[in-house]
């Protein structure tokens, strides 16, 4: 695999929702592609389709129509637990909020995803400590989520994404919860793990601070990409 | 194992529901095996009474005896039969009887009873009736026409000791024969004793009905009840060619319904079972159903994170499995103290109630709640709540499975 070859990659990707007799395309035969290596913001409106790009991206959530191939591999037809096994092994993720189990140090949320590849336990402590120091977080690794403050929490969050090197990450709208400090903070983190690391990127926000820090910037209005351009990160 | 372990900690997350929920299957738990402790232990107290109610574990009379009770079908050679019985295995001891069927008369009343013309020292192995004497003795004196009466039999004929009664009956010709008799004992109101039985000595007895040397029944008394079926097809077998036709009947034959009550008794403790079971799997599953919807949020976020279906299933199978194992072994470690303490001391009925206590129509002399382990109850009453518990945890555990993870982290959002 070269590294422009896209990594992820949708064609006429659409997804209707139904409720009722009310159908709302909250994707209209979207074409996108993430190459290797990319830091991507997703950037738009309030429903425009960012979370259902994302989630469409990342197996949760099968197509309406269209199809979805990540590393080579058509995931549009996977079975809930063949997708499950495939984020695992592939997607890190991290959400807008309530990212950690409340019952696991931050140590334990950290390497869970390791935990669930059956990963041993010293390999395990092997990958996650360097990490959780490196976003500054190895004197709490001990503590219980509420005892961590929201932008601790994403940090771990993010080594929980990263530790098992993923083809790709997903955040959606990872700072929203988040003031302003501990927002730029986080998104250092992202981006020096982009440049330094290489780590695959792809985020939704529609947070100016956020997106302006992105390579590359796809915007979405109504369900359908309307501009898509790289940007030197400010 | 780590599932376990994540289940522990989810147990704990809301420690008054697991306290409760523990509590609630440990006590359940216990009761059921405690009673299923006592019901084994009062069965073998009622199997006990029954063959002292019947006079034995197999008995033989002269033929037809049982369904006439005719005074005169008397065994011939008593003293025969009582030998070829000994020959027997498991034969421990055997007791002649003269039954008459009669009305006891006093000055102040009347009443049918059946009078018991017995050995008071071969009665002993199966019956001692000595202890519960509460005035006079138990056929100890030599008297010629002696009584033991219990007290209610007493206090309906206003008899005390000393006092004269008759017992009127028919005699081996049918003619109505009459026999004085002086009271010589009273029975206290635990002695088991059933209102319409008197007891006189076996030659008074024999003087009533011109026995001579027979007698109505001989009783015996084996080693072990449980052989009373082939004791009794042995002793048929030896005395099939008797100059005089006997029968030979075990005690559930002579009492047929007894076995029936005593063995109602018994299933009732199932009965006992299966509601405490139904009401612990509803129980359960609504705990486990809450503590799933109330996590709606988390789950969708490990589906999300690549934790399949049956994965999910299985983190909240650990989590029951975790409370149940605990609350099991509780359960098992209280109803065990129960058993140990009712075994060795037992609780006295009889003197909880002051009162005479009849369980599936048998007299019980031994009146103390006992309990005796059964195994195999034990070991499926264990098993049965871990299968139930089991059971309850599938719904609450598909519909964890059946998350699907964007719905579940759009909840509360
Ligand atoms: N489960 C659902 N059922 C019905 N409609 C939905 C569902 N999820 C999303 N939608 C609709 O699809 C459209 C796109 O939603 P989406 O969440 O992707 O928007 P978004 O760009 O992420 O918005 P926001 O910036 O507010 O997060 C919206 O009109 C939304 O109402
Ligand atoms: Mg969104």
């Amino acid at each position: 695999m070269t590294s422009d070859e896209a990594i992820v990659r949708t064609e006429k990707l659409s997804r209707i929702y139904r409720q009722g007799t009310v159908e709302v395309h909250a994707l209209r035969a979207v074409d996108f592609a993430c190459r290797r290596g990319e830091f991507v913001a997703l950037a738009g409106p309030s429903g425009s389709g960012k979370s259902t790009l994302l989630n469409q991206l990342g197996t949760l959530d099968p197509p309406t129509s269209g199809r979805v191939t990540i590393a080579g591999r058509e995931v549009t037809r996977l079975g809930r637990a063949a997708a499950a096994r495939f984020r695992l092994a592939h997607i890190g993720f991290v959400f807008q909020a309530f990212n950690l189990l409340p019952v696991l140090t931050a140590y334990e949320n950290a390497e869970y995803t390791l935990l669930l590849q059956g990963v041993s336990a010293a390999k395990r402590r092997a990958i996650v400590l360097p990490l959780l120091e490196r976003v500054g977080l190895g004197a709490m690794q001990h503590r219980r989520p509420h005892e961590l403050s929201g932008g601790q929490q994403q940090r771990v969050a993010v080594v929980r994404a990263i530790a098992p090197k993923p083809a790709f990450v997903l955040a959606d709208e990872p700072t929203a919860n988040l003031d302003s400090q501990s927002s730029a903070s986080l998104l250092d983190l992202l981006e020096d793990l982009n440049r330094s690391d290489g780590l695959t990127l792809v985020l939704a926000s529609h947070d100016a601070q956020v997106i302006a820090r992105a390579r590359r910037v796809v915007r979405l209005r109504d369900g359908s990409i309307v501009g898509d351009e790289e940007q030197s990160p400010t | 194992m780590n599932d376990l372990r994540l289940g522990w900690r989810n147990l704990w997350r809301n420690p008054t529901r697991t306290i409760i929920s523990a509590t609630a299957i440990t006590l359940s738990f216990a009761a059921l095996l405690t009673t299923f402790g006592v019901s084994d232990a009062s069965y073998d107290q009622m199997l006990d009474a029954a063959v002292k109610t019947a006079g034995g574990s197999v008995l033989v009379h002269a033929r037809g005896w049982h369904r006439s009770r005719a005074g005169d079908l008397l065994l011939e050679e008593p003293a025969r039969i009582a030998a070829i019985a000994h020959e027997l295995p498991f034969v421990r001891h055997t007791i002649p009887r003269i039954i008459v069927q009669g009305l006891l008369s006093s000055p102040s009343g009347a009443a049918s009873v059946r009078l018991l013309g017995v050995d008071a020292k071969a009665e002993t192995p199966l019956l001692d009736l000595a202890p519960f004497v509460a005035e006079g003795s138990f056929l100890a004196a030599r008297d010629a026409d002696p009584l033991v009466v219990g007290h209610k039999l007493a206090a309906k004929l206003g008899l005390e000791l000393g006092d004269r009664a008759v017992i009127t009956c028919a005699d081996p010709k049918g003619e109505l024969a009459r026999a004085l008799f002086h009271v010589s004992g009273i029975l206290r109101p635990n002695s088991g004793l059933d209102e319409g039985v008197a007891f006189t000595s076996l030659p008074a007895a024999a003087q009533v009905v011109n026995a001579g040397r027979r007698r109505t029944e001989i009783g015996l008394v084996l080693t072990d009840d449980a052989r009373r079926d082939e004791v009794a097809r042995a002793l048929r077998a030896e005395l099939q060619h008797s100059r005089s036709p006997v029968e030979v009947l075990t005690w559930d034959q002579a009492l047929p319904e007894l076995l029936g009550a005593i063995r109602a008794d018994k299933s009732f403790a199932w009965l006992f079972g299966l509601v405490v079971f139904v009401i612990m799997a509803f129980g359960i599953a609504n705990t486990f159903l809450m503590s799933v919807l109330e996590r709606v949020r988390e789950l969708g976020l490990l589906s999300a994170l690549g934790v399949t279906p049956a994965r999910t299933a299985r983190l909240v199978f650990a989590e029951t499995a975790v409370l149940t194992l605990f609350s099991v072994a509780l359960g098992y470690l209280i109803a065990l103290s129960l058993h140990f303490y009712l075994s060795r001391w037992g609780i006295d009925l009889a003197g909880l109630s002051g009162m005479e206590v009849e369980m599936a129509g048998v007299m019980v002399q031994d009146l103390r709640l006992r309990s005796v382990i059964d195994p195999v109850r034990w070991v499926a009453g264990g098993a049965g709540v871990v299968a139930i518990v089991v059971l309850s945890a599938c719904y609450p555990a598909l519909r964890a499975a059946r998350l699907d993870p964007v719905q579940a982290m759009r909840t509360y959002e």
